[in-house]
């Protein structure tokens, strides 16, 4: 399958940053894909939309998705909304 | 713009809003409202306030709204009475937590003594400077401001809450952010998030700028519904929020262990993969109760179910009226002003086409009954309602201006050592922004003339055998199309004799003039009546009633004062509905089509060989009933033509300028009288002296706005370089 592409996130995931990473991650699309989350100091509920709607589309086309060295800030914001499990959970997918 | 910038901006507007909200309700209060929503929202608007500067790290201002909240929450809950002198603090409070707000804004944060000293009378009066000024340094820290840490005693009742939370792209779009709400909401207490991502559509569907999530948060511990509330409370109308008490014993039994809870809202959710089995099962009844998330469009039948028992009489209150609240706030939007001047500009342009089309069709020679005629009609017409409507847009109430009022007073009448009541009427008349906007000044400065010059001394008043409080009343209407304001003042009335001794020294007058009582009242509207001797502190400042009046003029207002000795004075300021649009004379000039406002013109005449007399050079002057004003040829002032024109074969419009200057300009026919489009002529060509602005005809012609000021003048200084 190959060595998963590396998309970086933004520092600032809010609601700016939605729609950039919507066409980055629609771009990465059919391959494996690492997010790496060490920058990130802020996530917001439609960044944390695109996360969550990325890793159920690579579940369902049967590739690799993973968050990767999820920042403090960016694990702390996911758990503020029940999400813990996306930066924790696809690390088993691999 | 930077988002932050913009969400910054998006608080300091909420907080005007709050303001307004707290001076009213406090006034309310202090006019013996005693409706437990009416301290509520006083409350709340604080709390607001608090809670954005918080999120800002506005430090000066979370510290006093702090100590002004936990004030107001001791009044809340009954243990600080609202006496007369407490509500007086409150509002010299309000009026300092503006301050602070405009300081915030303006990026000046700093200590202000005056803060300092009225949150000392606020901790006085709350009887809780122990704990307020313990936690002191660390609000900057983390604004971790619960009112329940300052406010009631635990009630007996629900020890924790469910919160169902669904926002709308709409919460998002407002620049406010789900994650924030959820740290704010777990910082009320032991929260559990349980996060609904079943919405969610693949990455390719996924509309970055919509909601799909929804959450819910199981809170426990010491809180009350209020505070839950209130951290929704600038997300109200953009999401879907249901908030339901846990009974006290449930709470227990699910309080030990998060998994019996979190397992709880599984069973409720009832599609959540892993309901655990030890669930209790006396816990059933609160699950069978919270309706299934999605079919929970509306939070309000929940709220209705809310025991009276489970939380303090005063916010159980507080949420029964957040049903209309809700309403409210879904029933306005705000609006960016340019694009609402752009619709007007557009409007504009298509009341014109239409008059041009109307002529076209006209010379065309068409029959008036004609298909085409008719559809034209009923196009007028429809435009007509068009610019009603979108004229209407730009309409705001008075009560904007209004409200900036009632501390101008409590200030004056600090200084004044006067105590006035301020009344105020008609607060929801409407006006257009712009008129609103450029209001404030001259009204500011009648009342304050109003109290320092109108109203008497306590002691003069004792003696007049009048309360020792005095009246100032503001209110506004409409009548005949134009607004109508009026402040009027229960003092002793102009002092005749005074007023026409100063104009007399001034030169204004001769001394030996006779004038009506009405001439002498208008007197303070000259230019240069306001002296150095009687400008006091307050109505000071370098500016006399002639700017007022000016000011007033410039709007294409009148001003007139009416004043009853011993019983006081009233203004009356009568200015149009809209800038947009002005009733015009059109006249033409040496073959040109001028507009001149309507406004201004005090009487049209047919000028007589005898009456008109000249000066030498093109200057003239006409006599009319005895007087002489000056004759200005509007063709000449122009530039039309180089001759004058003879003064029998025009007509002259008698106008009353800036200052109450009288002159007679010379057209050479009227045509009529019409309501014309302002159109800027700086705007789009440059600045024309003169000329004020233009407007299009009917027969797609520009015709000029005439700037009778500017004329008026112009030809005074020429008149006398000439003389």
């Amino acid at each position: 399958m190959g060595e998963p592409k590396t998309v970086a996130l933004s520092d600032n995931l809010d609601m700016n940053a939605a729609g950039p990473l919507t066409a980055s991650l629609r771009a990465a699309r059919g391959a494996p894909v690492a997010l790496d989350a060490s920058a990130v100091r802020r996530v917001g509920g439609q960044c944390l939309q695109v996360l969550l709607s990325a890793q159920a589309t690579w579940a369902a086309d049967g590739k690799p998705f993973e968050i990767v060295s999820p920042s403090p800030e960016f694990a702390e914001g996911l758990a503020l909304m029940g999400a813990a499990d996306l930066a924790s959970d696809s690390s088993v997918q691999d | 713009m930077d988002p932050l910038a913009a969400i910054r901006e998006t608080f300091f507007q909420e907080c005007d809003e709050q303001l307004a909200e707290l001076e009213s309700g406090l006034l309310a209060m202090e006019g013996g409202d005693q409706d437990p929503e009416t301290i509520n929202a006083v409350f709340r608007a604080v709390h607001s306030i608090k809670g954005g500067a918080g999120a800002f790290s506005l430090e000066a201002l979370i510290r006093f709204a702090h100590v002004f909240e936990t004030a107001l929450d001791e009044m809340r809950s009954g243990r600080l009475e609202a006496t007369s002198d407490v509500l007086k603090t409150m509002l010299r409070a309000s009026d300092v937590l503006a301050d602070l707000v405009s300081a915030a804004h303006a990026g000046e944060e700093g200590d202000d003594p005056r803060a300092a000293t009225l949150a000392d009378e606020l901790k006085a009066m709350s009887g809780g400077e122990d704990d307020t000024s313990e936690s002191e340094e660390d609000w900057g820290d983390d604004f971790d401001f619960q009112p329940q840490a300052v406010s009631f005693e635990a009630p007996a009742g629900p020890t924790g809450f469910v919160v169902r939370f669904k926002p709308r792209a709409d919460l998002y779009a407002k620049a406010n952010e789900s994650a924030l709400l959820l740290r704010e909401l777990a910082r009320l207490g032991e929260a559990s998030v349980e996060l609904d991502a079943h919405d969610v559509p693949p990455i390719n569907e996924i509309d970055p700028e919509a909601a799909y999530l929804s959450w819910t948060v199981t809170l426990t511990g010491d809180m009350d519904e209020t505070a839950i509330r209130e951290v929704f409370e600038f997300v109200d109308g953009d999401c879907e929020l249901s908030i339901e008490p846990i009974a006290a014993d449930e709470a227990e039994a699910g309080g030990e262990p998060e998994f019996d809870i979190g397992s709880l809202l599984a069973k409720v959710q009832g599609d959540a993969p892993a309901a655990t089995e030890e669930a209790p099962a006396e816990i059933e009844p609160a699950a069978a109760a919270e309706p299934e998330p999605e079919a929970a469009p509306e939070p309000a039948p929940t709220l209705a179910v809310v025991p009276k028992a489970a939380a303090p009489e005063a916010p159980a209150d507080a949420l029964a009226s957040t049903g209309p609240r809700k309403t409210e706030a879904g029933a306005t939007i705000r609006v960016d002003l340019e694009r609402v001047d752009r619709l007007i500009d557009l409007v504009g342009e298509l009341v014109i086409n239409q008059a041009v089309l109307s002529q076209r069709v006209m010379e065309a020679g068409l029959a008036r009954a004609s298909a085409v005629a008719m559809g034209l009609d009923e196009l007028e017409q429809l435009t007509r309602e068009i610019q009603d409507s979108v004229m209407a847009i730009r309409a705001q109430p008075v009560k904007s201006v209004f409200q900036r009022m009632p501390r101008l007073v409590r200030e004056v009448a600090a200084m004044t050592g006067k105590p006035v009541r301020l009344v105020t009427e008609g607060e929801g008349t409407e006006v257009d922004k712009t008129v609103i906007e450029r209001l404030a000044d001259p009204l500011t400065h009648m009342i304050r003339n109003a109290i320092d010059h109108g109203l008497e001394s306590p002691e003069k008043r004792a003696a007049a055998g009048k309360p020792a409080e005095g009246v100032v009343k503001l209110a506004a209407f409409h009548r005949s199309g134009r607004i109508v304001i009026e402040v009027s003042d229960d003092g002793g009335g102009i002092n005749r004799e005074r007023v026409k001794g100063i104009a007399v020294e001034k030169g204004l007058i001769a001394a030996d003039a006779a004038l009506s009582d009405e001439e002498i009242d208008n007197l303070i509207f000259m230019p240069g009546f306001s002296t150095a001797s009687e400008v006091s502190d307050i109505s000071g400042r370098g500016v006399g009633m002639d700017v007022v009046r000016r000011s007033i003029l410039a709007l294409g207002g009148r001003i007139n004062i009416v004043s009853k000795p011993g019983k006081g004075s009233t203004f009356t300021m009568s200015l149009p509905l809209t800038l947009a649009v002005l009733d015009g004379m059109v006249v033409s000039v040496a073959n040109q089509t001028l507009v001149a406002p309507i406004t201004a013109i005090v009487e049209t005449l047919q000028p007589k060989a005898s009456d008109v007399h000249s000066l030498g050079g093109h200057s003239r002057v006409i006599s009319i009933r005895g007087g002489f004003v000056p004759l200005i040829d509007i063709g000449m002032a122009l530039g039309y033509r180089r001759d004058p024109l003879p003064a029998t074969q025009g007509v002259a419009l008698l106008i009353e300028g800036e200052g109450g200057a009288r002159a007679a300009l010379l057209v050479d026919a009227i045509q009529g009288q019409r309501q014309v489009v302002i159109k800027s002529l700086e705007a789009n060509y440059r600045q024309v002296p003169g000329v004020a602005a233009a407007t299009i005809l009917g027969d797609g012609r520009v015709a000029l706005i005439l700037d009778i000021d500017t004329i008026v003048s112009v030809s005074r200084g020429e008149m006398r370089k000439a003389g």
